[in-house]
């Protein structure tokens, strides 16, 4: 990155369509985005738009067939380290321990091995980061559903990627655990100031959230509008800014339910 | 929930319930109800035990079916296991294989002895190789179907951290399927049991199953049955055992 970049991630184009049943299913249909270094962005829409799908080719997971995704001025064709997931179930290794499971993402690579002592203290930090100091051995069974997503996230971070993609990473989580990990979240993003992509379907959460929220129609999924969210942090829930901007992006979701399903206003 | 909780009373018929069948038995052989050529005692049986048990002659067959077990036992599962994991891992070993490993697990292994014994003559070898054959399969099977099942969303998630191979297959494919191997071996080990007791009928001058077998030609009916109870025994403590093993390694579940 010697020259001035202009956007970190770029998605240009892209189309995904999946074969089901032997038919060929349009899942997202012409999405153009550029998100800038250390932005917090939410990707907001109903449930089987595509969000999941987009944020798996942005990590390499899934292919990009149509279009292209740039990270850092490079193709994505693979997943690579400098991305990292937290997925939208924790996917944790039951048989390993929240320490082993947090290590188990260090990834080394063949130029930088690190020492074992570094390795303890990475684990260390990232599980104080997160929240789980005195649960380093237990096992995810042990855990409630909001801890063990916390050790997935810190599983995310160990790589120390320079964008973390998440995937409804409290869509599982009651209210009070939810809000509680999205200020964890929002205090992990600005101590790391890495580039953050969100999934959620919860507006309220993408406003309190995101420094620009992506608003995405219904299947197939492309970008409804973008929404650039100016309020100061530590965002106030019940100010009357805030409401705005959530009943700005209701007002877009509410313009394709009423076509179509005009009888649920009875 | 009523219907799974056992009260004390329940209890009392869940251990009174055979003492009394023995009692019934007593009576019945001792009483001349039925001849004792056919049907010995209880005490009889147990009389004929000890009997066995300090003359050594117990000892003799026990532990040559024990050490005949043990060691095909191992063969079957080291075997299994291996190529349960390379035909799970490589789709063109499982290709190979398929056709073939349907048709010969269809065996019977009882049906196999006749041929073993004409290839390998009637000495330990052709006993331990029925053995294998006797818990390989089981193994085999379920070794490929818990790597075949390995969940993808936990693969995915190594694909992310870029680990290679044998990262992946040591720390999430093999403790994945741990739980179907070890169904798997605990299958094995009545398969291995069963196969021993067939081999040692058909071809054998020593073992339970000729220890069995042998009693009834000598008209010895209380031999006959020292060694089914032995069988019965031994067959529900290797199964304690790998139920033991299972809550110890898969502690996770
Ligand atoms: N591997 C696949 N094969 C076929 N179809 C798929 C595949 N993955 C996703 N789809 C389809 O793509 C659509 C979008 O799925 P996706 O998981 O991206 O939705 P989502 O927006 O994340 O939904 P949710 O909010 O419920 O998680 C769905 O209709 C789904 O059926
Ligand atoms: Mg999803």
């Amino acid at each position: 990155m010697a020259n001035e970049e202009i956007n970190q991630i770029e998605i240009r184009g892209v189309n995904k369509n999946f074969a089901i049943d032997k038919k060929s299913v349009d899942v997202l249909k012409d999405i153009n985005l550029e998100f800038k270094r250390g932005e917090f962005v939410c990707i907001v829409g109903a449930s089987g738009c595509g969000k999941s799908t987009l944020l798996r080719m942005l990590s390499g997971l899934e292919p990009v067939e149509q279009g292209e995704i740039v990270i850092g001025g490079e193709k994505v064709l693979a997943p690579s380290l400098k991305t990292g997931m937290v997925f939208q179930e924790s996917r944790l290794f039951p048989w390993l321990s929240v320490e082993k499971n947090v290590e188990f993402g260090i990834t080394r690579s063949k130029a930088k091995r690190s020492k074992p002592a570094d390795k303890k203290k990475v684990v260390e930090n990232l599980i104080q980061l997160v929240g789980l100091k005195g649960f380093e051995k237990a096992i995810p069974k042990q855990l409630s559903g909001g801890m063990q997503q916390r050790v997935s996230i810190a599983r995310g971070l160990i790589n120390n990627p320079e964008v973390l993609l998440l995937d409804e990473p409290f869509g599982a989580l009651d209210a009070i655990t939810k809000i509680n990990m999205q200020n964890e979240i929002l205090r992990i993003w600005e101590s790391e100031r890495k580039t953050m992509i969100l999934v959620t379907h919860d507006i309220d959460e993408a406003v309190y959230l995101g420094d620009k929220v992506v608003v995405l129609s219904s299947r197939p999924g492309s970008v409804r509008k973008i929404i650039n969210v100016d309020l100061p942090r530590e965002r106030d829930r019940s100010s009357p800014e805030f409401a705005a901007v959530c009943s700005k992006i209701y007002k877009e979701f509410f313009k394709d339910a009423k076509i179509k399903e005009p009888e649920y206003y009875i | 929930m009523d219907r799974n909780k056992r009260k004390p009373v329940d209890y009392l018929i869940i251990v009174f319930s055979p003492i009394l069948l023995l009692f019934i038995w007593q009576f019945v052989s001792e009483g001349g109800l039925v001849n004792t050529a056919f049907l010995p005692s209880p005490v009889k049986v147990l009389q004929t035990f000890i009997g066995m048990l300090s003359n050594g002659r117990f000892h003799e067959h026990f532990s040559a079916s024990i050490v005949r077990v043990s060691i095909g036992f191992c063969i079957g599962t080291v075997s299994g296991i291996t190529i349960g994991i390379l035909s799970g891992l490589f789709k063109k070993v499982d290709d190979v294989l398929t056709v073939l490993f349907s048709v010969l697990r269809s065996i019977p292994t009882i049906g196999l002895i006749p041929l073993i014994i004409l290839w390998l003559g009637i000495g330990e070898i052709s006993k331990v190789v029925i053995i294998a054959i006797g818990s390989f399969w089981s193994i085999l099977l379920n070794t490929q179907s818990g790597i075949s099942g390995t969940d993808v969303k936990l693969l995915e998630v190594a694909r992310i951290l870029q680990k290679d191979k044998l990262t992946v297959l040591g720390r999430i494919i093999l403790p994945a399927s741990l739980p179907s191997i070890i169904t798997g071996i605990r299958l094995g080990i009545s398969g291995a049991w069963r196969s021993v007791i067939a081999a040692e009928m058909i071809a054998s001058m020593r073992g339970i199953g000729y220890m069995i077998q042998y009693a009834r030609e000598m008209s010895q009916p209380a031999v006959m049955f020292v060694g089914l109870f032995i069988l019965g025994i031994i067959g529900l403590a290797l199964d304690l055992i790998v139920k033991l093993l299972e809550k110890k390694l898969i502690f996770w579940s």
